[in-house]
């Protein structure tokens, strides 16, 4: 979601305007990241995918709706955490138990291997609350603003911050332990 | 400066925060000294550098092809010729009122009264005519308002209602269209999901299910907590099993929110309706009950008490989408959180 060429508002307003290939562009752009936190709330690939589709179902519908108050990027993160969260109720998906031994740390003992680092780092991810979780998300997938991520979480700033701040913490003591020792004055 | 402080702003730095340049000096500096912070500041670099899991090859494909099949929802005109312009710089119109001109709304509602009492005047004389408006009733569901008229005065009746209500009033309670198979519990509505058997011992009770009494006896039909903790209910219906009925709910700012009623749904197809404490509101914007607040994830507006709080609950006006959990309510809803 780094150096885009033409902005999301752009996209938007060309696919409600009918260019299919604007809306296929938005979904390119963004499915890593839908399909990401859907990922991360299941723990089940099928379920992320069935979310991810649901997800740009929704948008493709309300697209004419989207009013440019947030960001788009913003507003997808709401409705692919809302989808989550219906899919769940409906009973449709159930995220996957997670058994605490399964949390027990993994260290990345060689980070050439991209896959295996990301494969720990993804198997972390089940150790946060589903709160930090979905603060880090909004904040690293969908490159959101603590400011932006409040809103899309009808919490406070500080909150956001908080909470990305804690699950890193947790993030980095799982993959990097290192020997308790005193911190610094 | 200690650890959590450092470790705080490093977290903060690496969002692309606004951090005080001495202080991220200073936490740099702790690094140096301090094993602990500067794993942290190592394992923040290697965090960052991990790629996000990618959607598989296909999915996107298999998206688009889903979205192919259906037809774009295009707004009236191109959004840089003139709808987008509009939304963005003109003082917002209520979409939630079907797009249409606010300037319109005086005269759109009676002619929709009138229009409708004109239509069942013309189907009423037309079945009686060919003597087959009494079969036609049986067939009918029973509703809370009756759309069809059975004689002259009833006819007469919806006339004068159409003529003395207030035109947003009018609108309505006009007999739009049925209202899902709703039941009211203590205010809350839920909707039937299916049959389940269960052990009833130790049920908790959530109170009598409105207008609900038992076969032989007028004691009150009991809703018991399902026990699934997702604020489902169970009811136990006379000679069948027990049903399972979930709330009646719609997703705002990540959180859950259930549709509430004042008046106690006792006949099947009645809609909810505001309670009590917020009056109809008079004006589209919500006005004097309510203001706007702002959007749910599908664009539908969002209004909160004028004096109060999204997290006591927001009300949604009539003519939602279709995909709107409260779709065809002729009535503004009202959400508070999920209990």
């Amino acid at each position: 979601m780094v150096g885009k060429a033409i902005g999301d508002s752009e996209l938007v307003g060309a696919a409600i305007g009918g260019d299919e290939r604007a809306f296929s562009a938005l979904v390119r752009r963004h499915a890593d990241a839908v399909y990401g936190h859907a990922l991360r709330f299941f723990g089940d690939k099928n379920a992320a995918e069935d979310a991810s589709q649901e997800v740009f179902l929704k948008v493709f519908r309300s697209l004419a709706t989207f009013d440019y108050r947030s960001s788009f990027s913003t507003w997808l993160y709401r409705v692919t955490r809302n989808v989550c969260l219906d899919m769940t109720r409906r009973g449709a998906r159930q995220p996957l138990p997670v058994d605490p031994v399964d949390l027990s740390p993994i260290p990345i003992a060689d980070f050439s291997d991209s896959v295996a680092t990301r494969d720990a780092l993804e198997h972390a991810m089940q150790a946060l609350s589903p709160e930090d979780r979905a603060a880090l998300d909004a904040v690293t997938l969908f490159d959101l603003t603590y400011e932006q991520a409040a809103q899309a979480l009808g919490i406070p700033q500080g909150t956001v911050k908080s909470r990305v701040f804690r699950a890193r913490r947790l993030l980095i003591s799982l993959l990097f332990p290192i020997e308790p020792a005193e911190g610094g004055a | 400066m200690d650890c959590p402080r450092v470790q705080e702003i490093l977290s903060a730095a690496a969002d692309a925060r606004l951090v005080p340049a001495d202080e991220l000096a200073e936490a740099q500096t702790h690094c140096d000294t301090c094993e602990r912070c500067a794993t942290f500041a190592h394992g923040l670099g290697l965090l960052s550098s991990v790629s996000a899991p990618a959607a598989p090859a296909g999915l996107i494909d298999s998206i688009l092809e889903r979205v192919a099949s259906e037809e774009m929802p295009l707004r009236a005109e191109a959004p840089m010729d003139g709808a987008l312009l509009e939304d963005k710089i003109l003082p917002h119109r209520p979409r939630a009122f079907g797009q249409r001109d606010v300037r319109a709304s005086w005269w759109a509602p009676r002619l929709t009264v009138f229009a409708t009492a004109a239509v069942f005047m013309l189907a009423a004389f037309t079945l009686t005519a060919i003597g087959y408006f009494g079969g036609f009733r049986q067939l009918l569901p029973q509703k809370a308002t009756e759309p069809v008229s059975t004689s002259d005065q009833e006819i007469a009746d919806e006339r004068e209602l159409a003529g003395t209500q207030d035109a947003d009033t009018a609108t309505m309670s006009a007999p739009i269209a049925e209202a899902p198979a709703y039941i009211s519990v203590n205010g809350r509505v839920f909707l039937p999901e299916g049959a389940t058997s269960l052990d009833d011992s130790g049920l908790t009770t959530i109170g009598p299910v409105a207008g609900r009494t038992q076969e032989d006896t007028t004691a009150p039909v009991h809703a018991y907590d399902s026990g699934a903790g997702d604020g489902s209910i169970v009811v136990h219906e006379s000679g069948a099993d027990w049903i399972v009925y979930q709330p009646v709910v719609r997703g705002f700012a990540g959180s859950l929110y259930q549709l509430h009623t004042r008046s106690p749904i006792t006949v099947p197809g009645q809609w909810p309706d505001l309670p009590a404490a917020y009056p109809t509101p008079t004006e589209a914007n919500g006005s004097p009950t309510f203001r706007f607040f702002g959007y749910d994830d599908l664009g539908v507006m969002i209004f909160v008490p004028a004096a109060g709080s999204e997290r006591d609950g927001f009300a949604v006006a009539p003519e939602t989408p279709p995909d709107d959990p409260a779709a065809g309510s002729p009535n503004w809803t009202w959400w508070a959180p999920l209990p």
